[in-house]
C-alpha cells in the first residue's frame, strides 16, 4: 500500500513538473490577454536560418518593422493587438511566400510557421473575448508596419519580414 | 573630416579597382563579429593569396536606417584582422551590418559583408563577483556593469529577460563540483561543509536564447569553523525541552488514567442494583463508563439465560431481576460474563454453559443466600460450564486467561486445570490455590466446579464461567459460601480478602496486555471481550444474543481474530482502562463481602 501511494504521488509530481511551463515556453502578457508561447523554440529555428535567410535580404536602407514607430513605444495597452496582427500578417503574407531551393531552410520555416499559428489562435481567442482591445494607435504603427511591407516586391518583402523574426521576438519578450 | 576622407578613399579604390578589372585583390574572408558583452570586435581572415603590404577597411551600417555605410576611422587601412565596433553598436534594439575589403596600394577587393549582428547576440559575461563567508554559508555579489574604455553597459540593459547565474561550487579537497541556479544577482550559498575549502565560479545564462557565455575567475574562500558548543548548548536545551514536555504529557496522561471514575453501574442494572444490598458498595464505585458496562453486560448476560431459564421468561432481557440477585455489578467484568454466559448460552439456552460466572441469584431477595429455585438453576446451568464467572474480581475473563497456564487464549479452560486459576488473572504460574480464591465468581451453584465445558470457547467467556476446576477446593469453598444450594449466588467473590492482591495483581497482570503467557491474546481478547461484551450488553437482548452465540462457538480465538481482533486494539485501549477501573474496583469488593458477588 505504501509502495503505491508512493509511486502516485511521484507521478502526481512528475505530472505537475510537466505542466509546469519550462524556461523557452513563457507565458506572455499582453494586456489582459495570457498567451504560453515557446520562444526559445522558435527562436532556435530561426538561428539555423538565420544567416541564409539574412543574406538574401539585400535591402539594408529599409527595415519593416524597426520603423522607428513600429514598434517602438508600443504601449501596454496596444500590445495585444498589435502581436495578434502581427502574427496575422505572418502567417497570411511571409510564411507562404518565403520559398527557397533549399529543403533544411524550408523545413525550419514550416516549424516557425507552425508556431506561429498556434500563437495567433491563441490571440485569435483572446480576440474575440475582447481582451484584445485595438485602439487608434496599434492600428496606426500596424498601417505602417503594412506599407513599409507593400513598398517591395512580395517574395523580398516576405523574405526580408522573414529576417526580422528575431527583431519581433525580441520585442515580443521585451513586451511579454 | 575623417568622413569626408574615408569618402575620397572609397572612391580612389574603386577608381582602381574598375582600372584593374584583371587583377583583383582576394576579399577578405570569415568576415564575422566575435563578439562578447561590450566588447563587440570584428574578425576576418586574409583573402587568398594577399600581398604584402595589404590594409583593410571596415565600415558599418544600421539595418532599416537610410544611413549609408560608415567607415570607421579607428580601422581604416589597418594591417590588423580585427576591429573593435563596440562604440558603434551599442544599441541593444537595432540591427548593425559591417563590411570589410583589402586595399593594396591602388587595388582594393570587393567589400565582404558580415550577417547582421545585434548586441543581444553578444556573448555574456559579468564583469566580477564579491565573496563574504558567515559560519558554513557564502554571500555572493554578482557586478554587471561592464566597462570597456570609456564605455558603461549594463548587463541587464542588453538582457533584459530571463537572466539566470549559474553557480558553480567546487570543494577542493575532493574536486568535487555541483551547481545552483539563481536568478538574482546577491544570493547566499548554504548547507556547505564547515572548515572547507571552495572554489566559486559563476556563469550568467538567458532562458530563452542559445547564447555562450564566459565563466568567471574562481575565487576560493573557506568555511569557518564549526561552532560546536553553541550547538550544543542549544541543542541541549532543545532537548531537555522536548523530553520534560514529553515527560509532563505522560505524568499527566497517567494521572488521567490511574484517577479512575468510581464505576458506576450500568443504567439497566441500576434497578437491580439497587435492590440488591449488594449493589450499595457498588454504587458508589460506579463510574459508568463503558468499563462498567462490559461486566454488568456480562452479568445481566447471565442472567438472562437465568431468568429466562429461570423462573422468568426475561430471558433475553438483560435486566436481571433484582431478585435474582442478579446484580450486575456494574463493572465490566460482569459484562463479560454476561457476554460469555451468551455466547454460551447458545448451547444452552440460557447462559448456563458458560457461567459467567456470575452467580444469578435466584432469589429475588437480594440476599446472598443461594435460594433454590430456578434461579439457582441458572446459575446451574452454568455451572457445568464454570462455576466461576470465570470473571475474576477484577477480571472476569481475564481470568481465564490467566488460566492459561497452558498457554492457550482460551481463558477458562486452560485456567482451570490450574485449579481455579479463573480468575486469576494471567498469574496463572501463581500459585492456582492463591487464585482460586478469586475465581472471579463462582456460581454459587454447588460446587459445580465443573471444569468448563468448552475448552476452546473457553475464551471470554471461560475465564468468566471461570470454570472452576479446581477440584473443589477453593472454588468449592467459595462456593460453598454461597451456600449449599447450588444456587448461584450471584457471584461469589471467591477471593479471599487476600485476593484482592492476587486480583489485583491479576489485574495487573491484565491491565499489561503481554503478561499473561497465555493470556496474551486472551489479554488482549479478554479485556476486550468484556468490552465486546460489554458492547453487546449494551442492548439488553443483545446481551443475551450475545452472550449464548459467543460462548457457543468453542472459544474460537477466530472469533475474535476476525471479528474482534480488530475491535480488540481499540478495545483494548478501552480495556485497559476497563481493568484498571477494575482493578480498584475489585479491591473494594474485596474489602467488602467475600461472599458476594459484588462487583
Amino acid at each position: 500500500m505504501k509502495r503505491s501511494h508512493l509511486f502516485l504521488c511521484l507521478l502526481s509530481v512528475s505530472c505537475c513538473l510537466n505542466l509546469m511551463p519550462t524556461a523557452g515556453n513563457k507565458i506572455f502578457h499582453f494586456g489582459p490577454c495570457r498567451v504560453s508561447m515557446s520562444v526559445t523554440e522558435i527562436r532556435s529555428g530561426f538561428t539555423a536560418i538565420k544567416a541564409n535567410i539574412q543574406a538574401r535580404d539585400t535591402i539594408r536602407t529599409l527595415s519593416i518593422l524597426s520603423h522607428p514607430h513600429s514598434l517602438h513605444k508600443v504601449k501596454p495597452l496596444d500590445r495585444c493587438c498589435i502581436t495578434h496582427q502581427l502574427f496575422n500578417f505572418y502567417v497570411d503574407k511571409v510564411f507562404k511566400h518565403c520559398k527557397t531551393e533549399d529543403s533544411f531552410v524550408n523545413r525550419k520555416i514550416s516549424s516557425i510557421a507552425n508556431s506561429f499559428l498556434s500563437v495567433k489562435r491563441k490571440l485569435g481567442q483572446c480576440h474575440e473575448q475582447n481582451k484584445c482591445l485595438c485602439g487608434e494607435e496599434s492600428a496606426e504603427k500596424f498601417k505602417q508596419i503594412l506599407a513599409n511591407y507593400e513598398g517591395l516586391n512580395v517574395t523580398s518583402a516576405a523574405i526580408k519580414s522573414l529576417g526580422e523574426l528575431d527583431i519581433l521576438l525580441d520585442w515580443i519578450e521585451k513586451s511579454g | 573630416m575623417a568622413p569626408s576622407a574615408s569618402a575620397l578613399a572609397l572612391c580612389v579604390a574603386l577608381l582602381l579597382t574598375r582600372r584593374t578589372d584583371g587583377e583583383q585583390l582576394a576579399r577578405p574572408t570569415h568576415v564575422r563579429f566575435d563578439a562578447e558583452m561590450a566588447h563587440h570586435v570584428l574578425r576576418w581572415e586574409p583573402g587568398h593569396n594577399p600581398p604584402r603590404d595589404v590594409l583593410y577597411e571596415v565600415e558599418h551600417k544600421v539595418y532599416g536606417t537610410n544611413l549609408p555605410w560608415t567607415a570607421i576611422p579607428r580601422c581604416t587601412r589597418i594591417s590588423e584582422h580585427s576591429c573593435d565596433l563596440t562604440y558603434y553598436t551599442l544599441d541593444p534594439a537595432r540591427r548593425y551590418y559591417a563590411r570589410v575589403r583589402a586595399v593594396s596600394k591602388n587595388h582594393t577587393s570587393p567589400w565582404e559583408r558580415t550577417n547582421s549582428f545585434s548586441p543581444q547576440e553578444a556573448s555574456l559575461r559579468l564583469s566580477g563577483q564579491s565573496l563574504s563567508v558567515t559560519g558554513n554559508t557564502i554571500h555572493m555579489e554578482l557586478q554587471l556593469l561592464l566597462k570597456e574604455g570609456n564605455l558603461t553597459v549594463r548587463f541587464e540593459d542588453v538582457q533584459r529577460h530571463a537572466r539566470l547565474y549559474w553557480v558553480h561550487i567546487r570543494r577542493v579537497q575532493d574536486n568535487r563540483t555541483y551547481e545552483e541556479v539563481k536568478t538574482v544577482t546577491e544570493f547566499n550559498i548554504s548547507n556547505l561543509f564547515w572548515d572547507t575549502e571552495y572554489c566559486i565560479s559563476v556563469e550568467p545564462d538567458v532562458a530563452s536564447r542559445h547564447i555562450n557565455a564566459t565563466r568567471t575567475d574562481e575565487q576560493c574562500v573557506t568555511t569557518g569553523k564549526r561552532d560546536r558548543s553553541a550547538e550544543l548548548a542549544l541543542n541541549i536545551v532543545s532537548s531537555s525541552f522536548i523530553t520534560l514536555s514529553l515527560l509532563g504529557l505522560l505524568g499527566a496522561l497517567l494521572v488521567c488514567t490511574y484517577i479512575k471514575k468510581p464505576m458506576r453501574p450500568p443504567s439497566v442494572l441500576k434497578s437491580f442494583i439497587k435492590q440488591s444490598p449488594l449493589w450499595v458498595d457498588q454504587e458508589s464505585s460506579s463510574s459508568g463508563s463503558l468499563d462498567t458496562d462490559p461486566i454488568q453486560q456480562l452479568f445481566l448476560c447471565q442472567k438472562e439465560p437465568q431468568q429466562g431459564s429461570g423462573h422468568d421468561g426475561s430471558a433475553g432481557t438483560a435486566q436481571p431481576s433484582p431478585e435474582k440477585g442478579w446484580r450486575l455489578p456494574a463493572r465490566p467484568e460482569d459484562r463479560l460474563c454476561l457476554l460469555g454466559t451468551e455466547s454460551m448460552g447458545s448451547r444452552d439456552s440460557s447462559c448456563t454453559s458458560t457461567d459467567s460466572g456470575i452467580c444469578l441469584r435466584t432469589s429475588s431477595s437480594s440476599e446472598l443466600s443461594c435460594s433454590s429455585g430456578s434461579e439457582p438453576q441458572g446459575y446451574k446451568q452454568q455451572l457445568p460450564i464454570s462455576d466461576d464467572s470465570g470473571v475474576g474480581l477484577e477480571t472476569p475473563c481475564l481470568h481465564p486467561a490467566s488460566s492459561s497456564s497452558s498457554g492457550k487464549a482460551s481463558l477458562t479452560e486452560t485456567k482451570q486445570p490450574h485449579g481455579g486459576e479463573l480468575g486469576v488473572a494471567p498469574a496463572t504460574d501463581r500459585d492456582s490455590q492463591q487464585d482460586l480464591e478469586f475465581r472471579g465468581y463462582l456460581q454459587q451453584s454447588k460446587s459445580t466446579v465443573e471444569p468448563r465445558q468448552d475448552p476452546a470457547a473457553g475464551m471470554v467467556f471461560s475465564g468468566c464461567a471461570g470454570s472452576l476446576q479446581s477440584p473443589g477446593n477453593t472454588d468449592i469453598v467459595l462456593e460453598v459460601e454461597c451456600s449449599k444450594l447450588a444456587v448461584a449466588k450471584g457471584y461469589l467473590k471467591q477471593s479471599s480478602p487476600e485476593h484482592p492482591r492476587s486480583h489485583t495483581q491479576d489485574l495487573a497482570a491484565w491491565g499489561a496486555p503481554r503478561e499473561p503467557t497465555a493470556w496474551d491474546f486472551s489479554s488482549q481478547v479478554g479485556p476486550q471481550a468484556p468490552t465486546l461484551l460489554s458492547y453487546g450488553v449494551s442492548s439488553a437482548p443483545l446481551a443475551s444474543k450475545a452472550g449464548p452465540e459467543l460462548l457457543k462457538s468453542p472459544f474460537d480465538l477466530t472469533i475474535f481474530n476476525t471479528d474482534l481482533l480488530g475491535t480488540l486494539p481499540l478495545i483494548s485501549s478501552l480495556s485497559n482502562n476497563e481493568w484498571l477501573t477494575l482493578q480498584i474496583n475489585p479491591l473494594s469488593l474485596i474489602n467488602g463481602d467475600s461472599k458476594d458477588s459484588r462487583l
